[in-house]
């Protein structure tokens, strides 16, 4: 069970970070997740520590601190990476200050929210695999959907939306998506490492695929592929925390591709 | 009060190699050094055991170089652009990192709790004694020779650095040895970066680098003026996280992250009402 969701995360993450990267806005994953961390702190603090509240924190956070971020953009000349940059620290040391509140008073499961950081520490994860999978769902079928949109604007994002009408809607359904898909994962891999899971399979595709579909496909079999391989080494090395491993061994193919 | 002090100190230091990256439009970058430097932390830790080993500086320094190169070739290369060059080169070191930490220094004082928050406290009670006198905490001279090389660099290089910045083909086409003064702003950083990490933990690192050298950037036109104004809005941010801290009881590195993310966000937000209200005015009038 454990292991089906390890893939799916990978599938998730795969297939959602070949078009960030391709867009050139894999930072954005780093964004979503530090500024999540407020989110589930906050939940943790308030709401009693149930994951599903911790999810929808997260979720809420991540989408406020973008909100803030396009708002700011639109008054100023400063770069998007910049005001994420502004943005997310702040947010993230907003989490700290409620995870330090949390640690002061106690409780039993202090443990889930340094997994939220870091990632998680040993193999027996609970991952939520239900709406992962619907979350993965979706994702294809928007990549199905609007394959041809997505492609173009994954290049020249201005003349596809000259092309093709209806484009704003795929872009805030891929961005919601990308957050819902951020937020589920966080708890497996962590907030500093999720960047890794995004950008990582989607470098490897990138150096192989002839074109816009196959590197999809493949950055998400390549995603699958080194997350199960990951749980497969975290199991027989239990004393490595397994967050990491994670994040480590999706990063080696795609170092191993670029330098070849 | 001393703590105070080392915030203000802290946030000066930080602010000055962040107008460099800002002004090179590499903000991330920062967000890279802070997480690149934990396996140098970690390796030198493991060796030393000393948490205020100067080899922990030079092992993490050398760590985020060790990093800032990788990044750098990648990005060369034809495959990977620059924000997945750096977005694929941290997570390794930090992974790295983590998984030393975690396998290695379990039950000692480097923990995960320890790299997310540092320990101020722990920083004061580490005192500088000179002939028996207690002259004040060893953090305070640190960050303050940091402080004082980084506005030195600053100081004696702005004219290779402003062009550097502005373009870099105008710099080498007028013999202005840029990858020099690239690897030297790389350096600067990475040693605050270090001692802001081990001191108060490695988000303020970030937010201390970047948010007051862009709220200085809404507020000043001048590349000069922007390094004065984004050392006075530091110290502003400084102040504000750690009285509003102390006087909730809320943990400090956090809340100065938070104040400098505010200060910024209003900062704008007053530009763009004044800017509003005074077309409203003149609306008005004609």
């Amino acid at each position: 069970m454990v292991f089906l969701g390890l893939s799916l995360i990978g599938l998730l993450c795969g297939s959602l970070g070949s078009v960030l990267v391709l867009k050139k806005q894999s930072l954005i994953g780093d964004g979503v997740s530090h500024s999540s961390l407020a989110g589930v702190t906050a939940a943790f603090l308030f709401f009693n520590s149930s994951q599903t509240a911790m999810l929808l924190g997260a979720f809420a956070a991540a989408m406020v601190a973008f909100f803030i971020i396009n708002l700011a953009k639109k008054v100023t000349t400063f770069s998007f990476e910049t005001i994420m940059a502004v943005v997310m620290s702040g947010m993230f040391g907003l989490g700290l200050c409620f995870m330090a509140a949390a640690q002061n008073a106690g409780g039993e499961h202090l443990q889930k929210l340094e997994e939220f950081v870091v990632g998680q520490e040993n193999a027996t994860l609970d991952v939520p695999i239900i709406p992962i999978a619907v979350c993965t769902c979706a994702v294809a079928l928007l990549i199905l959907l609007c394959f041809d949109y997505i492609k173009i604007s994954a290049f020249d994002a201005y003349s596809a939306g000259l092309a093709k009408g209806g484009g704003a809607f795929a872009d805030f359904a891929l961005f919601v998506l990308t957050i819902a898909a951020i937020t589920l994962c966080l708890q497996t891999v962590g907030v500093v490492l999720m960047s890794a899971l995004l950008i990582a399979p989607a470098v490897t595709a990138r150096r192989f695929a002839k074109g816009f579909g196959q590197m999809v496909v493949l950055s998400a079999c390549v995603g699958a592929v080194t997350t199960a391989a990951a749980y497969g080494m975290v199991c027989l090395l239990p004393f490595l925390p397994a967050g990491p491993v994670i994040a480590l061994l999706a990063c080696v193919p795609a170092l191993l591709a670029v330098i070849k | 009060m001393e703590i105070i002090l080392i915030y203000i100190i802290a946030a000066c230091a930080s602010s000055v190699p962040g107008n460099i990256l800002v002004f090179k439009k590499m903000s991330m970058e920062s967000d890279a050094v802070t997480h690149t430097v934990l396996p140098g932390i970690a390796v030198g830790f493991i060796i030393t055991g000393d948490i205020y080993s100067p080899w922990l500086y030079i092992a993490a320094v050398v760590g985020s170089l060790l990093a800032a190169l990788i990044s750098e070739k990648l990005r060369f290369s034809k495959y990977v652009k620059e924000d997945s060059a750096i977005g694929l080169v941290f997570p390794i070191f930090f992974a790295v990192g983590i998984i030393l930490v975690k396998a290695f220094c379990g039950g000692s004082e480097l923990n995960v709790d320890y790299i997310l928050k540092g320990d101020v406290y722990a920083a004061v009670a580490q005192r500088m004694v000179v002939f028996g006198y207690d002259i004040g905490s060893q953090a305070v001279y640190l960050l303050g020779g940091i402080l004082a090389a980084n506005l030195l660099f600053v100081v004696i290089f702005r004219r290779g650095l402003i062009s550097a910045a502005v373009s870099e083909d105008f710099a080498k086409v007028t013999g202005i040895k840029t990858g020099l003064y690239n690897f030297a702003t790389l350096v600067l950083t990475a040693v605050t970066a270090v001692a802001v990490f081990n001191f108060m933990g490695s988000v303020l690192s970030v937010a201390l680098m970047i948010a007051p050298a862009v709220t200085a950037r809404c507020v000043c036109k001048n590349a000069y003026s922007g390094v004065i104004a984004a050392l006075l809005i530091a110290a502003a941010d400084a102040v504000l996280g750690c009285v509003f801290a102390m006087l909730t009881g809320v943990y400090i590195s956090g809340a100065v992250a938070v104040a400098c993310t505010v200060v910024f966000l209003l900062i704008l937000a007053l530009q763009h009402l004044t800017k509003f209200v005074l077309r409203g005015i003149v609306k008005g009038v004609l």
